[in-house]
């Protein structure tokens, strides 16, 4: 006893965690008494059969939420509190142990992070039908990479792949994906992303724990670009499925998803180009029929005009008509005139055996005019002669 | 085609020329120039389409890895 150091109780509980802190371990036990606090902080304890030990941790360090009765393996700095002087471990991470207990896990963080709105369906973002740039978050060595390229290729062109290698397994993975999404939102304004597409290829559920952990479903949740999640096979559903603005059944559903088909796009821009064209058409159409209304109206209207002339000429033609057999009955009537005009003219009298007597240049029509010896002219028929009267 | 060709803008320009072309209430003068106008972009939009590449950037992590 005499030879053993003494120490105050702060120094010995610090002294006993400085050892403690070199039995770092992984311990497999059931999970017991699990609470939260405040929606922070963890406690629960972790048993076997024959012991027990106090757990404490933050709730986003616990890739799932947990329940009484899970196995779960964790690892954790012990220590002893100084305050109680209990012995605790500090969990650093937790996984579930076993099938039955990955998809209680996985039950719980759905049910909860749906209540917390991760999955609602209104804050789903659409992606633009043709995307420019877009992010892509997967392993470089996955096939899930090559079927994604691979099918973007053959569907459209021109797209700008921001690719962003990370594990999609494994303890980091899901940090890896969630820094990921911390570069893309960092580079949006640079960027300026239509989509960004989370992909890995099919697995077992422990394979797949990085897409069901909180911490992707936060990544996703939080990216600035809508998220296109394509995991695995069809049937594998995943946190990550749910969180996403889009899910894809798998990679290659989600370059489907992201672009466009060219052949169906150029079939709409012929088909587009089709109905300019008809409408061109049908717009000139519109003005030949317009001009044809003109024309024909314009057409009634001279005809009209001309048909009235028509009535006018025929009217003039027929004064004209009138007016020349006036003039003719006119000339008759001269005529007569003259023939009864010509039967009052001296010659003709004369020519009837009358003769004309004159004196001195005037013609005598009485006997009181005349005495004897005047010399008088007589014109006859035919000459005239001289005589004296007796 | 030059670089800053906009693919979705041009395609929805076409599209809103086509649908006044449908609605069939343009002038003569105004259908003739929109016509051109969507031949052209309609043109453009096939060239487009004939890309076949898409190009792949990778980001290279300048920050180490450690969690």
């Amino acid at each position: 006893m005499i030879n053993l150091r003494i120490f105050s109780v702060s120094e010995y509980v610090g002294y006993l965690n400085e050892a403690l802190a070199e039995r770092d371990a992984v311990v497999e036990g059931e999970v017991s008494e699990y609470r939260v606090n405040q929606g922070k902080w963890v406690f629960f304890k972790i048993k076997d059969e024959n012991a027990v030990l106090d757990c404490f941790g933050v709730v986003f360090k616990l890739k799932f939420p947990l329940e009484d009765g899970m196995r779960v393996r964790l690892y954790g700095r012990p220590g002893i509190y100084a305050k109680s002087g209990k012995f605790s471990i500090t969990v650093e991470w937790v996984e579930p142990v076993g099938a039955g207990a990955l998809k209680r896990a996985f039950e719980l963080l759905k049910a909860e992070l749906e209540k917390e709105g991760l999955f609602a369906r209104e804050r789903k973002r659409a992606i633009p039908r043709f995307p420019k740039r877009i992010g892509l978050i997967t392993s470089r060595e996955a096939a899930a990479y090559k079927d994604f390229i691979k099918v973007l290729q053959h569907r459209f062109g021109g797209i700008e792949i921001y690719f962003y290698h990370v594990q999609v397994q494994g303890a980091e993975a899901a940090a890896d994906i969630a820094r990921a999404f911390e570069y893309f939102n960092a580079h949006q304004p640079e960027f300026q992303l239509d989509a960004v597409v989370l992909i890995r290829g099919g697995g077992s559920m422990e394979d797949l724990a990085a897409f069901n952990s909180r911490e992707t479903a936060y990544a996703v949740f939080g990216s600035l670009a809508p998220v296109v999640v394509g995991v695995g096979h069809e049937q594998d559903v995943t946190i990550a499925d749910f969180v996403a603005d889009v899910r894809a059944s798998t990679p290659s559903n989600a370059a489907e998803l992201v672009a466009p088909q060219r052949e169906s796009v150029a079939r709409e821009v012929a088909e587009m180009t089709g109905a300019l064209e008809r409408g061109a058409e049908t717009i000139r159409e519109n003005y030949l029929r317009r001009v044809d209304l003109a024309v024909t109206a314009l057409d009634r209207y001279t005809l009209g005009r001309i048909h009235g002339l028509e009535g006018v000429f025929k009217k003039l033609a027929l004064h004209l008509n009138f007016f020349g057999e006036r003039i003719t009955m006119q000339k008759l009537k001269i005529d007569n005139f003259a023939r009864l005009i010509k039967s009052f003219s001296p010659q003709a009298v004369l020519e009837r055996g009358y003769a004309v007597v004159c004196k001195e240049g005037k013609v005598i029509s009485s006997v009181n005019d005349l005495k004897a010896r005047d010399v008088i002219g007589l014109r006859l028929k035919d000459g005239d002669i001289g005589a004296e009267v007796l | 085609m030059a670089k800053k060709f906009n693919f979705a803008k041009a395609y929805k320009e076409l599209e809103e020329i086509t649908s006044q072309f449908e609605r069939g209430n343009l002038s003569l003068e105004d259908g003739l120039k929109k016509f051109e106008e969507g031949l052209a972009l309609a043109a453009e939009c096939k060239e487009y389409l004939k890309q076949v590449e898409n190009k792949i950037i990778e980001i290279k992590k300048k920050f180490s890895i450690k969690e």
